[in-house]
């Protein structure tokens, strides 16, 4: 019988078991899943688990405490707070997600031309993003929902989206510029492919990292906008929003304190999820930062 | 010529520069107002004045506002003779008396001014302790608790935690005036600025911990402990001051944000500012005071960016000498 010689260094324990901090360092990212996954489970489930319609409203219930009918209790109108708050997650992840969409596809093409292409092209891209980067977003937001008469929820997207790209684009061109002087695209180059192929397949894989991290993050602020925005009654109109659910609360918190509580920890919680899993990502793809 | 003034001059030289580019900037930035509010789609005549108005009425604010004039003649003719002469147009309140909307903006920028800066203060309070207090125990239950409690500074809104705060601070305890009554006084601010300056001492409190994390592995703040100096003298000329560079820059930009951040916080706490006159304007349908009010914010931000520049640019004599070599 061969006898099967002992490896050198016993490499088992350390793959079978993580070292302490290492384990303790992905603590954040379950967290963050978690939460995250809360709010997601709330949009995707809403209609399920609302106990009432969405346009119902009880007029003899105006204001009531927590019931067995009502769980979180209604507002001034008599609509049931749980309802509104799960159909709220809605339109938080939808902006959220939206809103980072389109600011990521056109950050990426501006930021893969700007970069690859170089010289004049560059040059006044780049003006033009650093222009919308020196103006704070949501001021810009305000004006155009300002001039909008009745915003819905593509309008706040648009809104957020028109500032939102610039970000992603100064990102990705700065990452192209690193990338594309290194050897392999000059191989690649070598080998006859043309600049388009050499950006989508070459260039921008290798950039990806980065822009994957600052994206998450983007939707957490993107929610927060979104909230911001309700609050000021500036958010998508007809649709139950968070923020639109805190002004409502804000004005009577006095009166009912738990008015307020679910929309602000469902923000809380989100943003906390969503940014804890920026920071995990960020680690794990962009270790630099 | 005497060496001082000789070395002075390139200085001098870049800062002049900076304030052109930052003239450049408030160019674009009203260039981007003016485009916004003339692009999106729909007739601005019947989004401002709502579906109601007359035919009269539509043709009478198209003709105030240029509306019916060529593009370029609306931004030459009317948008920026309305800030070359300093007026930033007219708000019709009172159809029989317009008023410049650049007089109603100065009464009400100084108290956002006030907000923006007790909001960077109470940052700055919270921050830099907790940052090198959170990088010196760095992995103890201090920081833990440090970085959590940054992490719901980051996400709870100021929508929230205001009204919060008011029902504590102000109706539980009694400790602080009510929003909305008389707002003279040191007491009316502290509220509103710690609303405000949440968000960024959480902010801060990341970024400090993270600076003083790397000065402290810098070979300089070992030879200064080798050479026996006293801990505390360590931490405050070598650590501290090192590590507060990246934190100004940060800062800064924040500071400008904080400027657009009042919008919220003065609606919160009621307190008169650029932020509820932009809402005041925009309930009212109030064009020019909308656009006036925008673009006296977005200004302070370019130029804040840029005092901002030119402060760090005295502090890190490092950029000093790169930009006379350059």
């Amino acid at each position: 019988m061969r006898s099967v010689a002992p490896p050198l260094v016993d490499h088992a324990p350390a793959l079978a078991k993580p070292p302490a901090r290492r384990r303790r360092g992905r603590v954040p990212f379950f967290v963050g899943v978690a939460l995250t996954g809360l709010t997601l489970a709330m949009a995707a489930l809403a209609p399920l688990f609302s106990p009432t319609d969405l346009h119902e409203h009880d007029d003899l219930a105006l204001l009531a405490s927590p019931s067995a009918a009502h769980p979180l209790g209604t507002d001034e109108d008599g609509a049931d707070v749980l309802t509104h708050l799960l159909h709220g997650a809605r339109v938080a992840v939808a902006v959220g997600l939206l809103t980072v969409l389109f600011s990521l596809v056109v950050g990426l093409a501006v930021g893969l031309l700007a970069g690859y292409a170089g010289g004049l092209a560059d040059e006044l891209l780049m003006r033009f993003t650093e222009l919308l980067l020196s103006f704070p977003g949501i001021l810009l937001a305000i004006l155009i929902i300002f001039v909008t008469q009745e915003p819905s929820i593509l309008t706040v997207v648009f809104a957020l989206s028109v500032t939102g790209w610039a970000g992603y684009a100064r990102l990705v061109r700065g990452q192209v510029l690193l990338v594309k002087r290194q050897e392999f695209i000059g191989a690649v180059r070598c080998l006859g492919a043309n600049p388009l192929r050499i950006a989508l397949f070459h260039i921008l894989p290798n950039v990806l990292g980065p822009v994957i991290v600052q994206a998450t993050f983007g939707v957490a602020s993107a929610i927060l906008a979104e909230a911001s925005l309700s609050f000021l009654g500036l958010g998508p109109q007809g649709v139950p929003s968070w923020g639109a659910m805190l002004e409502q609360g804000a004005a009577l918190f006095i009166k009912s304190p738990t008015l307020a509580l679910g929309p602000g920890l469902a923000i809380v919680w989100t943003v906390m999820g969503v940014n804890l899993l920026g920071d995990a990502l960020r680690d794990r793809l962009d270790p630099h930062a | 010529m005497t060496p001082a003034s000789s070395s002075r001059r390139p200085l001098l030289l870049y800062l002049l520069r900076r304030l052109l580019t930052s003239l450049g900037v408030v160019l674009g930035v009203v260039t981007i107002v003016f485009l916004t509010l003339r692009v999106t789609p729909g007739d601005p005549a019947e989004n401002i004045l709502g579906e109601n108005a007359t035919p009269e009425d539509k043709a009478a604010f198209r003709a105030r506002q240029c509306l019916d004039r060529p593009l370029i003649e609306q931004y030459t003719a009317c948008f920026l003779k309305n800030i070359a002469n300093g007026s930033l147009g007219y708000s019709y309140v009172h159809r029989e008396q317009p008023q410049a909307v650049s007089s109603i903006l100065i009464t009400r920028f100084l108290p956002t001014l006030e907000l923006a800066t007790a909001g960077l203060l109470v940052a700055l309070l919270i921050a830099l302790p907790l940052g090198l207090l959170s990088a010196l125990k760095q992995y103890t239950l201090i920081d833990h608790t440090a970085m959590m409690a940054a992490l719901v500074g980051v996400a709870i809104p100021h929508f929230w935690l205001g009204p919060m705060m008011i029902w504590l601070f102000s109706v539980r305890l009694g400790l602080l005036p009510n929003p909305g009554g008389d707002l003279q006084g040191l007491a009316s601010l502290v509220l509103p600025a710690v609303v405000l300056g949440s968000a960024l001492a959480a902010k801060l409190t990341r970024m400090v911990r993270a600076s003083v994390l790397e000065v402290l592995r810098a070979p300089y703040v070992t030879t200064a402990r080798a050479k026996g100096i006293h801990e505390r003298r360590v931490l405050l000329h070598h650590v501290l001051r090192n590590a507060m560079l990246p934190v100004v820059t940060v800062m800064g930009m924040q500071f400008a944000a904080l400027l657009a951040g009042t919008i919220v916080t003065e609606k919160v706490f009621a307190r008169p500012g650029l932020g509820t006159l932009l809402l005041e304007a925009i309930s009212k349908r109030n064009y020019d005071l909308v656009q006036g009010t925008v673009i006296a914010i977005a200004v302070s931000y370019v130029l804040v960016n840029a005092v901002v520049d030119a402060v760090y640019l005295w502090l890190d004599p490092r950029i000093r000498l790169f930009e006379e070599r350059a």
